[in-house]
């Protein structure tokens, strides 16, 4: 990228991209009854705002904390990233991903790893999962978030020729790319064939590192803070950790998470600070309110998305210093 | 003096039923296992009275082959196996019939495809077929036949009817029980995607010809490859008959050779150049570019990136015994007198393609042009013989341009090309183009 995302983006107030990582801290938060998550190490991309760090250390009580920053190496800004650290835990490496994953993600020592790159489908499977897939053990969390808009697949070229989305889907996924993916290049199927490959490419190359491994997959989420971004995230097991984590029955416990895959599409009402703490004196309800029964006028879909998020939507505000 | 009596010794020679199966599967892969079932199906075909015109030849045949990791299943609307050839010897590890009268044109020659298959993918096997006239069912568990000890090998067939029966013609093979590695592949979500290539690659005759078969539900396509045409430019075509054996070679331009010939040149279609061999239809060996077809040897250069591009066909056709193919249908033997033949003419026309890639560097844009220019048209057009035409050119110098720069920014210039996954040689060739275009032109 000529400027780096950080540079375009405030991190710290994405609406649907805070809600996504309350889901995650609160799954984990639940896992934690069968897997020893505060003892993991976690490893992310925590550009200057290192929001999921904070988090995670603070739900999870995880304090081996690795982040992975290409613009702090030595002729970038080191000191602004080291600068930003909210918690001594944390530590910064210097270097993209390809380069520092394998450091990162050393020995034997269990890790949630969620490489939540800007960046396309192609960046994330080319290179990358290479490096991180070896080094995945039993126990191990992986999540990956990518772009999901359909422009990534234009103007593609090989050999000065063009080539069609279709035909790039295979270049950058051989033989993960589902027979109707033509019909799914368009803005809003997009998303959801870039996480059918994800998630193919996921199991069938962990299934190809001949171990007794296998990735499950857990999270499945659609959101849109500007550009639609996709994560898809599961855990990988042995034969014999998997039957415990069968009993657990996550999928029962949460609706924002499907055995099959099914995306959870985390799309926020825009409500003010006073129709916000209205609608959630109105919660828990079953059955909910009806719309028309509120004191304010609310499309349906905003409603049911507020019933399914309430309590993990923030607040943002303006702090007077 | 009483003289001694010789007692006879015999070593035992007997084979067991877990060596034999142990053996049988042994060195072939579980997609040729599909596919000789899927062989199976199309010489279902072949013996049903029907439209006989080239081009729909198999119409009306239809294929299914449907799994996940729990089961496989393969049905076909062909016209199933009799009793008598049941009894007989569609069951027996080699066909009996195979010695006394050569099988006119058939893929599944050997016979021992459909065992193999059986036993390669699972433990619990069901087969149901019908002729329209006569049906059975054959069950069998594996693992319980391996421990009985009849010395006679056979499997029990049930549902017996011999006349009239109401099961349609046909053929269903279903598999439970997987073997552990089967069940391993089969639930990679790359297999079924892999599979569907595969078959469209190695049926790609067969399936425009009206064959239909379908995966899990997707209909497969029939990829036939194409040569381009032009006043300047056409594929050779030569045809030969060696005692019961119909040679046909063809080969030439496809698609037009890469620009980029760099090491690091990511070449996505590489696999589809080389060489194909086809016998009676089927593709028994696809995109070779080894010493099998000639690279490599006498006058012809060893596979270089810069022939990408270049296609050739060999098609022998002929009774299945008498075709240079090896058992698993999957490879040829290179002694066979058929095969030596074609060789021959193969190497001529892949020597005349290669001095041609290095002919053409000097005017490579005028080159591009012109193959470029040339409309594409299926191999299968091609039967006639004639002249392998590669365009000509007056020479002019070309020099190499090689500068280093940082991989970073190489990166960034790909992308903004619009470059897929790109050597660094081919941005560079690229930003000449797009520097040239703008300052020059």
């Amino acid at each position: 990228m000529d400027e780096f995302s950080f540079e375009k983006i405030d991190y710290s107030i994405r609406p649907a991209k805070c809600v996504e990582r309350r889901l995650i801290g609160q799954t984990l938060s639940f896992l934690a009854a069968a897997f020893p998550i505060k003892e993991y190490r976690y490893v992310g991309f925590g550009s200057l705002w290192f929001v999921d760090f904070v988090l995670f250390h603070r739900w999870l009580q995880i304090d081996k904390m690795i982040s992975i920053e290409q613009a702090a190496e030595i002729g970038q800004m080191p000191k602004r990233f080291n600068f930003n650290k909210p918690l001594r835990c944390i530590k910064v490496l210097a270097g993209s991903a390809r380069k520092c994953l394998p450091t990162a993600l050393k020995g034997a020592q269990k890790t949630v790893a969620w490489l939540d790159y800007d960046g396309t489908l192609e960046s994330a499977l080319s290179g990358d999962l290479g490096v991180t897939l070896p080094a995945m053990r039993d126990g191990n969390f992986l999540l990956i978030s990518v772009n999901a808009h359909s422009g990534q697949l234009k103007n593609k070229k090989h050999n000065d020729e063009s080539i069609s989305e279709v035909e790039y889907l295979e270049t950058v996924a051989p033989d993960l790319v589902p027979p109707n993916a033509s019909e799914r290049i368009t803005k809003k199927e997009f998303p959801g064939l870039a996480i059918e490959i994800l998630t193919n490419a996921l199991i069938a190359r962990t299934k190809e590192l001949g171990r007794d491994l296998e990735y499950v997959p857990i999270w499945t989420f659609v959101y849109q803070d500007g550009a639609p971004m996709i994560t898809v995230g599961g855990v990988f097991l042995s034969a014999a950790s998997r039957a415990k984590f069968d009993e657990l029955q996550l999928f029962s416990r949460f609706d924002f998470l499907s055995r099959d895959g099914t995306a959870t599409n985390i799309a926020l009402p825009i409500v003010t600070l006073r129709e916000k703490l209205y609608l959630d004196g109105l919660m828990p309800a079953t059955p909910p309110p009806r719309l028309g029964r509120l004191k304010f006028e609310m499309e349906q879909a905003s409603f049911d998305a507020f019933i399914r998020f309430y309590n993990y939507i923030p607040t943002f505000g303006e702090l007077a210093w | 003096m009483a003289s001694k009596v010789e007692v006879p010794h015999y070593a035992i020679a007997e084979a067991s039923k877990a060596f034999f199966i142990d053996m049988l599967t042994r060195d072939i892969t579980l997609e040729d296992c599909i596919l000789d079932l899927l062989d199976n199906a199309v010489d279902g075909a072949k013996k049903r009275s029907g439209p006989t015109h080239e081009s729909k030849k198999y119409a009306g045949t239809l294929a299914s082959i449907e799994f996940d990791e729990k089961h496989f299943l393969i049905s076909d609307n062909g016209s199933g196996i009799s009793i008598a050839e049941a009894e007989k010897y569609a069951f027996r590890f080699g066909h009996e019939e195979l010695d006394k009268k050569p099988l006119a044109n058939v893929i599944g020659a050997y016979g021992i495809g459909m065992k193999r298959a059986m036993f390669k993918l699972g433990n619990l096997v069901h087969l149901s077929t019908s002729t329209g006239k006569e049906s059975f069912v054959l069950d069998l568990n594996v693992a319980s036949w391996k421990r009985e000890k009849d010395p006679v090998w056979r499997f029990p067939l049930t549902k017996v009817v011999t006349a009239g029966t109401s099961v349609a013609r046909g053929t269903a093979i279903r598999i439970r029980d997987p073997h552990a590695e089967i069940s391993e592949r089969l639930s990679n979500p790359r297999f079924e995607n892999m599979l569907r290539r595969v078959i469209q690659r190695d049926y790609g005759y067969i399936l425009s010809q009206g064959f239909e078969v379908t995966v899990n539900g997707v209909k497969l396509k029939a990829e036939i490859p194409e040569f381009r045409q032009s006043a300047d430019l056409a594929p050779g075509v030569a045809n030969e008959v060696l005692r019961k054996v119909a040679i046909r070679v063809k080969a030439g331009l496809a698609e037009a050779p890469p620009d980029d010939t760099s090491a690091e040149a990511g070449s996505p279609k590489a696999d589809r150049w080389g060489w194909y061999v086809v016998c009676n239809d089927r593709v028994v060996v696809s995109g070779d570019k080894s010493g099998l077809t000639g690279w490599g040897t006498d006058d012809v250069p060893s596979w270089h990136p810069q022939y990408n591009g270049f296609l050739g066909i060999v098609e022998f056709n002929g009774p299945a015994a008498d075709l240079p193919w090896l058992t698993t249908k999957r490879n040829v033997d290179p002694t066979h007198p058929a095969y030596v033949r074609a060789l021959v003419k193969m190497k001529e026309m892949t020597a005349l393609f290669t001095t041609y890639t290095n002919r053409r560097k000097g005017s490579a844009k005028t080159a591009k042009a012109t193959e470029k220019a040339a409309p594409k048209i299926p191999v299968t057009q091609f039967s006639t013989n004639q002249q392998l035409k590669l365009p000509t050119f007056e020479n002019h110098r070309v020099v190499v341009v090689e500068y280093r720069k940082p991989d970073k920014e190489v990166k960034e210039l790909g992308r903004a090309l619009g470059l897929v996954m790109p050597s660094p040689a081919e941005v560079g060739i690229r930003a000449f183009e797009y520097a040239y275009e703008r300052e020059v032109k």
